[in-house]
């Protein structure tokens, strides 16, 4: 807003300056005004306007610029009284001039730097002249109140423009405290409808340690995605599904499934069956084991995926399946061999499962 | 117990889980000192001289990084273990490659903890089967090209015994079923903490973030 002002000023001094030109042109020519003393001011007006249009910011703050500013403006005044014209013949040749240092006071000072400033210019005018008291003292009257409005005027578009910032600064303020609360409420809502309800669950539950670790497992797992959702593994793939048939297993059979995984490659159909053959025998795992902890690896070499599925559990001897056990001989095996993979169960009573699955990826 | 207690310091921000451990582990070895930021356990650290640091991974200031790095190399002896709820590839391998001797989850049971302290404490590496995993995953990422021969591939021995760890085996069922002494296991496990302390720590950055991509 202030460099707005003073490009004002800049300007307004620069017409100024045209003006006191071409009177004080007419004043040589046709008011037989004294040449010396009319360029000699338009020397001193053309100067000062440029010195000002030169570097607004500082001719229009220090004192030293303003006094000189004043002395100017004065001048260019007063000039006119100096210029030996005969008498009656033409008029004042400063025009508008003058009034340029009134609004630079009025820019410093506001109302009081405006009317002082008209005062002074005005005043000094006066001085030398003898001429028709009535016309002086209107032009005076003007320049004060022409000093005073320029002053109330800056004043007024100052502070509208202040109240205009603040009120940005406001809105700016109440939209970020807004989004704030807005992610505040939707991570309040996350945790209420997740972790709470989970903790109620468990308060509840607490004589059922199996329970409580189901529950605290599934909450973790929500958690985690959650919280690092876009980083976690895709589905399509062997690594993600091994990862969510992992997961709803421990949901459901309320057992650990420490899975680790060693390489990864996309979905086909081997890769599928022998994710479900995983399914498989972790829940055979899960349900026949008596423990609280399977472990399953897979790792891929070249086109070959290997999955190994761990308990430290009762174990049996393969040998001696019932016929109605059917999990581990159809959907483990079985499955396996059709897509021609295989399948290997180490088990023997007291020493946990091993089973070991293998395939290879569908060709290219 | 005939072995001496080893003596714990911990580090970790969050009380609730020190004072968990503590009533935990307490009994069972010496636990001298905790601190819950980096610039307090250094100083505590260097002036106590636990035999076992557990060291929380995410902590404000550095880091569990940033304490393995002010002690590591000034206290060869004193032993760090990496305990936290971050199972990321990036966090997991960083540690270990900073020098920790081993990295186990927060959800840890009580005996397999203490467990892994004496391992730690006895300068043995204490590998998870998340760990293995990681680490054989990496290894078999990293270009051989860009690093020693030597250092950038395991040998076979070493990839099978790291295979049986993620697995689920414990050290002592690894060494009965490749018929070897569980002291070799141990040597096994060593050797691939040190081949991995001297990889290439922006290699390895660059495993673990392409990884997390897949």
């Amino acid at each position: 807003m202030d460099r707005t002002l003073r490009q004002i000023i800049v300007g307004f001094r620069y017409v100024g300056a045209v003006w006191i030109s071409v009177i004080g042109i007419v004043a040589i020519v046709e008011w037989e005004a004294s040449a010396t003393i009319v360029l000699l001011t338009l020397a001193v007006a053309w100067g000062w306007a440029v010195v000002t249009g030169l570097s607004p910011r500082h001719v229009i703050r220090g004192w030293r610029f303003l006094f000189a500013d004043l002395a100017v403006g004065s001048w260019t005044a007063v000039a006119p009284a100096f210029t030996d014209q005969p008498e009656g013949v033409g008029g004042t040749f400063s025009g508008g001039f003058p009034f340029s240092t009134v609004l630079v006071w009025a820019y410093a000072f506001g109302i009081p730097g405006g009317v002082v400033s008209g005062a002074v210019v005005s005043f000094i005018a006066l001085f030398p002249g003898e001429n028709q008291l009535t016309t002086d003292l209107t032009s005076a009257l003007i320049y004060i109140a022409g000093g005073g409005v320029a002053g109330w005027g800056f004043n007024m578009l100052r502070r509208s423009e202040i109240r205009r910032r603040e009120v940005e600064e406001l809105l700016e303020t109440e939209r970020s405290e807004r989004i704030r609360s807005e992610e505040r409420a939707e991570m309040a809502a996350h945790l209420h409808d997740s972790v709470l309800q989970t903790l109620a669950l468990i308060q509840k539950r607490s004589t059922e340690p199996a329970e409580v670790g189901s529950l605290a497992r599934r909450q973790e797992r929500e958690l985690r995605n959650w919280l690092y959702g876009a980083a976690r593994l895709s589905a399509d793939s062997l690594a993600g599904g091994l990862e969510e048939v992992c997961g709803e297993i421990e949901e459901r059979q309320r057992i650990g499934v420490e899975l680790v995984t060693v390489g990864d490659c996309p979905l086909d159909d081997h890769i599928r069956a022998l994710i479900s053959a995983t399914r498989e025998a972790v829940t055979n795992a899960a349900k026949f084991a008596g423990v609280d902890q399977v472990s399953v690896y897979s790792e891929l070499n070249g086109r070959q995926v290997q999955v190994f599925v761990r308990d430290r559990g009762v174990g049996f001897d393969p040998a001696t399946v019932d016929e109605d056990r059917r999990g581990l001989r159809e959907s483990v095996v079985g499955r396996m061999q059709r897509h021609g993979g295989n399948a290997i169960i180490r088990s023997s009573p007291g020493g946990g499962t091993e089973v070991e699955l293998s395939i290879s990826r569908e060709a290219p | 117990m005939s072995e001496p207690k080893p003596k714990v310091f911990l580090v970790d921000d969050h009380d609730l889980f020190r004072a968990g451990v503590r009533s935990e582990i307490g009994d069972a070895v010496d636990i001298i000192g905790d601190a819950d930021e980096v610039d307090a356990a250094i100083e505590l650290i260097e002036e106590r001289r636990p035999d076992v640091v557990l060291l929380d991974v995410h902590m404000p200031g550095g880091g569990g990084r940033a304490v393995l790095e002010a002690i590591h190399d000034k206290h060869p002896g004193i032993q760090f273990l990496a305990l936290s709820v971050s199972d990321a590839p990036e966090d997991v391998v960083d540690i270990v490659h900073g020098g920790a001797r081993g990295y186990v989850t927060k959800s840890i049971h009580r005996d397999d903890l203490i467990d892994a302290i004496h391992r730690v404490a006895g300068g043995d590496a204490v590998f998870s089967p998340k760990l293995a995993g990681f680490v054989l995953d990496a290894f078999s990422a990293l270009e051989p090209a860009e690093v020693d021969q030597e250092l950038a591939s395991l040998t076979a021995r070493e990839g099978e015994v790291l295979r049986h760890i993620a697995r689920g085996y414990t050290y002592k069922e690894v060494a009965e079923r490749l018929f070897i002494s569980a002291k070799t296991v141990e040597t096994h496990v060593s050797s691939v903490l040190r081949k991995l302390q001297l990889t290439n720590r922006h290699e390895l950055t660059r495993w673990a973030t392409e990884r997390k991509l897949i």
